[in-house]
């Protein structure tokens, strides 16, 4: 028996441990699409029901007789992302693109189909020192630095939304939105897919890090409209309609928490800010992940159709200690002493980043 | 226990590549998963589940077999030659195949009856034997050879089995910690990773036992099943457990450099193990682990300058050797910093007396050759942490405790164990060890085994026939008579 340097030094590099770049996983990309597919439409419905919430500059109108957009509408847009804060990459984030298309069916039921793409970097995965085991030990056999070959972990989230949204007005005046949604999500991560062999529980397993399915039942309400000032509150529940990899059963319904307010500097110009407690639920998570979110930003409107939005955001896991990355296991040593296959475990993650959209149609007012 | 090699000829191995791994569907930690291939054979009597490690497994001498060598092949019939006329098969003599031939009435070693997962030969691992009458040890086969490059393969490693279509009462895995039982799915390495390649290197070589035993054992089962999880699709009725050992073993042989098991992790481990095998429908009965300090294969400083003069005897005479052991004893211990309460181990021995009888200096010596007296003192320490541990386990668990330790101990401390006038003492050679000074010899195997039968008697109510341990003795090879 020789000994081993890996002992004497209980310190190496990532360098050796090889492993697919697919590690990344969820921020705050649902709040973004909650908010275009669902707090949007029905933020845009409300607005265009309380007369008095009219951006500044409109001409003033009669009221109408309140309810959705009926007939077919779209919205399309491209974006381009940047992240920031400490990921330990200098990787870009690719482009996306948003496509929607809706049918209002009368005033009180509308049917809608979104596509959106959102990137973002998560941080964990090319900072900090994690221990390194070997698959059935218990104790760990060294540690990794993470920057020491960073792993492509930009992330492009891609989300399917199908909703249904049905106007109620409570006592003839107070508008609010029950949007049954349903919700599956993929990602492309370092520029492939999102399968990934990962340590879970103590056994390897392959999973898709970033794909889930989900229900949701939206109702949204207006807090205040005035002509500068426009905000709604959006509770959901919500429920993981796949179980699969860690997910545990029985699958209780989740509440996630959104509010939404809007200050509008002028006719074109709106700044907002949307905090909000998300719930995600991916093939890594025994239990969902609560991850308190905050976004915000501007839009400006160039034409009646075309716009350009600025949206920062930013979210974290607060029901995980640690982002990222959290350990990695060898499953095999190679016969050169190496490596030859390992798997991280990925705990809950927190994001940041800015989005830039030019897009067809009005960032806040999706048709419905 | 973990299987090392002794001899030279045992630690130098051609490179070949073992693969294992494929598919990665990992069932939920400790659900019973049932055989995919085979059946089980009959239990008339009483259907037992062996879970464990080398001792459960039946290893001895390094290696694990199932069937006889015959004639051992460096047997002269002369004086010179080694004085075994075979190579011995190991699984049949090991504790739990005596345990299951005494409760079913069945002997373990045909390979249409047998509840072991019996390996052909020349077995997995590297089996020694004494390749002349000096006693100086070599292997019958190569690290990378014969079973050895099939056992690594899941698709290849039903090749290394007797009874391929025999679904194993016995599941004990060489060299599996109490946490590897529980979560181990496939090889961590291959066979014949030298233990200066790369990183991981020494790290394989602390591994390589549970490695190339695992799909020989589990086989009959899906990919990526566990030891426990194979254990619990069996449904026993009564479910033996022995772990821990290698716990200390390979903290032991990385020199402390690998981290111990926490006790607290051991002991949870354990308890998740027991109600595993309980929920199968299994009674479970939990034994504590030896001192390993005790084993032969660890030889305490002090006992330094009689081994060494022993082992000289032979070649530079009595009197000669009264001096030149002393001597080299306290010239090991100043160049390794051995320490009152140290040990070298036999692997070492092995090495310091081929540099000696080759004129040359001390040799460089690594971990797994030497224990230093800190690391001894933490070892010990631990041993008795893993025996509280246990105990607790099988407290929480409502399992029956195999006091395995109480009367090795106290054998031990009275000098060995007394079989025969001249068996069965702790010491390399002495009838207690086989000839990797780490597993039984066949009579300490029986010793045991009534052990298990005394408690499983006394704790489940079975009526279990005790071994007869003087049968046992009389046909030891491993005993001197």
């Amino acid at each position: 028996m020789r000994f081993c340097p890996l002992f004497a030094a209980r310190v190496f590099t990532l360098c050796t441990l090889v492993f697919a770049p697919e590690v990344a996983r969820a921020d705050d990309a649902l709040g973004r699409v909650t908010r275009s597919s669902l707090v949007m439409p029905a933020n845009s419905v409300i607005r265009d029901i309380m007369a008095q919430a009219e951006p500044v500059g409109t001409p003033h109108r009669p009221l109408r007789s309140p309810g959705l957009p009926t007939g077919l509408t779209y919205t399309l847009d491209a974006s381009i992302a940047f992240p920031y804060g400490q990921t330990g990459s200098s990787a870009n984030l690719p482009g996306g693109i948003d496509a929607v298309l809706g049918y209002g069916i009368n005033k009180f039921h509308r049917v809608q189909a979104g596509y959106y793409e959102f990137q973002e970097y998560p941080f964990g995965f090319n900072t900090g020192t994690v221990p390194v085991y070997l698959q059935g030990l218990s104790s760990p056999v060294g540690t990794a630095n993470l920057s020491g070959q960073p792993v492509d972990a930009a992330t492009k989230n891609k989300i399917l939304t199908l909703v249904s949204q049905n106007l109620f007005l409570i006592g003839g005046k107070l508008p609010v939105i029950i949007s049954p949604t349903y919700l599956a999500r993929t990602a492309n991560v370092g520029g492939h897919g999102d399968t990934q062999l990962v340590e879970i529980n103590g056994f390897p397993q392959t999973v898709h890090l970033r794909s889930s399915q989900e229900y949701l039942l939206p109702l949204t309400v207006p807090f205040v409209a005035s002509p500068r000032f426009f905000g709604t509150l959006t509770a959901a529940a919500q429920w993981n309609v796949n179980l699969n990899g860690a997910n545990a059963a029985p699958n209780h319904a989740q509440i996630f928490e959104l509010l939404y307010l809007e200050y509008r500097a002028s006719r074109s110009t709106t700044v907002f800010v949307q905090p909000s407690r998300l719930v995600q639920y991916f093939a890594i998570d025994p239990d969902p992940e609560y991850v308190p979110t905050l976004l915000f930003g501007i839009s400006h409107k160039f034409t009646k159709n075309t716009f350009v939005q600025m949206l920062g955001s930013t979210g974290g896991a607060s029901n995980r200690k640690h982002p990222g990355i959290t350990s990695i296991t060898c499953q095999q040593i190679a016969p050169n002493g190496s490596c030859a296959i390992s798997a991280p475990a990925v705990s809950g993650l927190h994001a940041a980043q800015v989005q830039i959209q030019f897009g067809i149609g009005s960032p806040s007012v999706i048709p419905l | 226990m973990n299987s090392r090699a002794l001899a030279a000829a045992a630690l130098i191995a051609g490179l070949s590549a073992c693969s294992g791994g494929g598919g990665r569907s990992i069932p939920a930690l400790g659900a019973a998963t049932a055989p995919a291939g085979g059946t089980p054979v009959a239990a008339p009597r009483l259907r037992l589940v062996g879970v464990g490690d080398s001792l459960t497994a039946g290893v001895q001498s390094n290696g694990l077999m199932g069937a006889d060598v015959a004639p051992n092949p460096y047997y002269t019939g002369r004086a010179s030659g080694s004085p075994f006329p075979i190579v011995q098969a190991t699984q049949t003599h090991g504790f739990w195949a005596l345990l299951w031939s005494q409760a079913n009435g069945i002997a373990a070693d045909d390979a249409a009856t047998s509840p072991l997962p019996l390996i052909a030969p020349p077995g997995v691992g590297q089996i020694l034997v004494p390749q002349d009458s000096s006693g100086s040890l070599t292997s019958i086969s190569a690290a990378c050879g014969a079973n050895n490059a099939l056992a690594f393969n899941y698709t290849s490693a039903s090749g290394t089995r007797l009874n391929p279509a025999a679904v194993p009462y016995d599941v004990g895995i060489p060299g599996q910690t109490v946490h590897e039982a529980l979560y181990q799915v496939a090889p961590q390495t291959s066979c014949g990773v030298a233990a200066d390649a790369g990183v991981f290197g020494g790290l394989a070589n602390i591994v390589t036992s549970e490695s190339g035993a695992l799909y020989p054992v589990l086989g009959n089962f899906p990919r990526n099943t566990t030891q426990v999880a194979a254990a619990a699709g069996l449904h026993g009725t009564i479910d033996t457990v022995w772990l821990g050992s290698n716990d200390l073993l390979k903290y032991a042989f990385s020199a402390g450099a690998l981290p111990p098991t926490d006790p607290a992790a051991l002991q949870a481990d354990i308890v998740a193990i027991v109600h595993a095998l309980q929920e199968s429908g299994a009674k479970v009965a939990v034994a504590n682990i030896v001192d390993i300090m005790h084993i032969a294969f660890f030889v305490a400083q002090p006992a330094l300058p009689a081994v060494f003069g022993a082992r000289l005897t032979p070649i530079i005479g009595a009197a000669a050797a009264a001096t030149a052991g002393p001597q080299l004893a306290a010239q090991v211990d100043a160049t390794y910093h051995l320490g009152s309460g140290g040990y070298l181990t036999i692997s070492g021995l092995t090495k310091i007396l081929t540099a000696a009888g080759q004129g040359q200096t001390l040799p460089q010596l690594g971990a797994g050759d030497i224990v230093p007296d800190a690391l001894a003192v933490k070892i010990i320490a631990l041993n008795a942490a893993y025996n509280a541990a246990i105990a607790a386990a099988v407290t929480q668990t409502g399992a029956v405790l195999v006091d395995v330790h109480g009367p090795l101990a106290t054998a031990y401390a009275g000098g060995g164990i007394p079989v025969a006038a001249k068996c069965c003492g702790f010491i390399y050679g002495q009838g207690a060890f086989s000839l990797d000074g780490i597993h039984p010899s066949n009579t300490v195997y029986a010793v045991i085994a009534n052990i298990f039968i005394q408690t499983l008697n006394a704790g489940f109510g079975t009526s279990i026939p005790a071994v007869d341990v003087k049968a046992v003795y009389a046909t030891d090879i491993y005993a001197p008579h």
